[in-house]
């Protein structure tokens, strides 16, 4: 890993809006454009394009259409949200390895909230036809009813949840209030969550994340040739420590309730360790955390799949949620996220772990990070990431 | 909006058509691995623990509730006639490892819910090939 250790070199993103009044490509065309340039780069320096899937309506030859990129390297990482961002890292990394070339542009992004059909929530899980024939028919659709069922489970057995999830939509809120680049424009408060109606009992509004139109991309190469690249802007590269991503077993595509032992259960505890142990620290040398949090219930989950806690105890671990603030021991989602910021299949979470390690996340900047930690909930899949500083 | 779906299952898919063929008869079936005798859920082309070939076994239909949501708000438009219901998941009693989810729309039981509450399992026709089951409470609180 350290011969070719991987960086993050350029990070671009559009708003984050419900109506961006542009097409899926040119929101695509804004937030790659930007990654390349931050990286100091031209669309022609890009050898390599690898994408998650499903998580762009917008094909890779579309975009080299539009800019003139020529990659001669394509790939489709077989894994979503973040999970997906994670694992299109690793397969730079490889690419890198094979010498397949020197930058990997990894994009998401769609008017999801505004017009996208292919790349909304819904036709995203109608694609499965075990869904379509043994969920859809008995009312488990769409996806607020399924983590209705986890809330449901979890607060049967680990007690009531709700003060936790509370304190997580309530501090994302605060964050994505300072961002400046979120959807959501008003405070929050814990009454607030209480008051949120309830979508699928015991689900509130509340603890699901926005529907978004919005893009991200980033740009990786190896900490070596980043080093030799001129970066007029003085900007600090950001290593990458460590990434490992797993999937649970059996894997279990979009069926979220047969995951064992539990329906709540992610593959967290299967990639953490590795990612951690690459990177060579513990719990407490993280300074800053970014979660995949479609919906509340996940985060809290997260948190104890990925060791800050045992299972069962996040909700003591978050109490009043002041560990998870910007002041706390574990600052988490920092930007506000998908539940207060926008949804952006998770790549957010990588962009401001990376602004967080340049110091470049403005008034959500944790002051001193040196280590950020990614959780990337992908369903049956996960991924994490640990970034560091130059 | 999308376009609305049809709410009937595909009764000739042939991955399910045995589950539908035996609910047609009232009889509730999940498959189960010949050789290992593990029960698979969702069904599968083969099993996942030792690539053995698979069987549908009938089972008693007896469930123990894992979980369950009460919708009132249709969240997508083809339920806007069907909320309020109540979806569970079950474990199914006689096929460990297969949690199966169905729904009720007998609002009276919402009250005496709770995990591990036993369930018993009915069939509605829905059409000549759809014979959909559904889940009562079984036992008195």
């Amino acid at each position: 890993m350290k011969k070719e250790q991987l960086a993050i070199i350029g990070i671009g993103e559009t708003t984050y809006s419900s109506n961006s009044g542009l097409t899926g490509e040119a929101l695509l065309l804004q937030a790659t454009t930007r990654a390349v340039r931050d990286a100091g780069l031209r669309m022609k320096d890009i050898d390599g394009i690898i994408i998650p899937r499903e998580m762009s309506d917008v094909r890779p030859y579309e975009l080299e259409f539009q800019t003139g990129m020529n990659a001669k390297f394509k790939a489709y990482a077989m894994m979503e949200s973040t999970a997906g961002v994670i694992h299109a890292m690793e397969m730079a990394q490889a690419a890198l390895a094979a010498g397949m070339g020197k930058h990997y542009l990894i994009y998401s992004g769609a008017n999801q909230a505004s017009a996208s059909q292919s790349a909304s929530p819904r036709n995203f899980h109608m694609h499965d036809r075990y869904k379509r024939n043994l969920e859809f028919p008995m009312g488990f659709h769409p996806q607020p009813v399924y983590f209705a069922a986890w809330k449901r489970r979890y607060s049967a057995l680990y007690g009531d949840c709700e003060p936790a999830l509370a304190a997580i939509c309530v501090n994302q809120r605060r964050h994505a209030l300072l961002n400046g680049n979120s959807q959501m424009k008003k405070p929050l408060s814990v009454e607030d969550y209480y008051r949120s109606p309830l979508l699928a009992e015991p689900l509130r509004l509340l603890d699901c994340c926005l529907i978004t139109d919005s893009a991200a991309a980033l740009v990786v190469s190896s900490m070596e040739t980043a080093k030799a690249l001129p970066r007029p802007t003085g900007r600090p590269l950001v290593p990458v420590l460590g990434l490992a991503t797993a999937a649970t077993d059996p894997v279990s595509p979009y069926c979220f309730h047969q995951t064992r032992p539990e329906m709540f259960d992610t593959a967290a505890g299967k990639c953490v360790p590795l990612a951690m142990s690459m990177a060579g620290i513990q719990h407490d040398d993280i300074d800053v955390m970014e979660m995949y949090d479609c919906f509340s219930i996940t985060v809290l989950r997260e948190i104890e799949d990925c060791g800050f806690c045992g299972i069962g105890e996040g909700i003591d671990f978050i109490g009043d949620g002041s560990v998870l603030s910007l002041e706390g021991k574990f600052p988490l989602n920092t930007h506000g996220g998908q539940l207060s910021r926008g949804y952006s299949w998770g790549m957010c979470h990588v962009l401001e772990a990376t602004k967080q390690m340049r110091g470049e996340a403005a008034r959500c900047q944790i002051p001193g990070a040196k280590t950020a930690f990614v959780g990337g909930y992908g369903a049956w899949q996960y991924g994490c990431l640990i970034l560091g500083r130059d | 909006m999308a376009d609305e779906l049809s709410l009937l299952p595909e009764h000739d898919w042939p991955v399910l058509q045995p589950f539908w063929e035996a609910a047609n008869r009232g009889e509730l079936v999940f498959p189960r691995c010949k050789h290992c005798g593990t029960w698979h859920w969702y069904p599968t082309y083969m099993c996942r623990e030792c690539e053995g070939e698979l069987e549908w076994v009938s089972v008693a239909p007896h469930g123990t509730l894992y979980s369950w949501v009460v919708v009132r708000r249709a969240l997508v438009a083809e339920y806007r006639e069907k909320v309020p219901y109540i979806v569970a998941l079950l474990e199914i009693d006689d096929a460990p490892g297969v949690r199966f989810v169905l729904n009720t729309t007998d609002m009276s039981c919402e009250k005496k819910l709770y995990i591990g509450a036993k369930m018993q399992i009915v069939f509605e026709r829905l059409s000549d090939a759809i014979n959909m089951p559904r889940c009562l409470l079984a036992e008195p609180i």
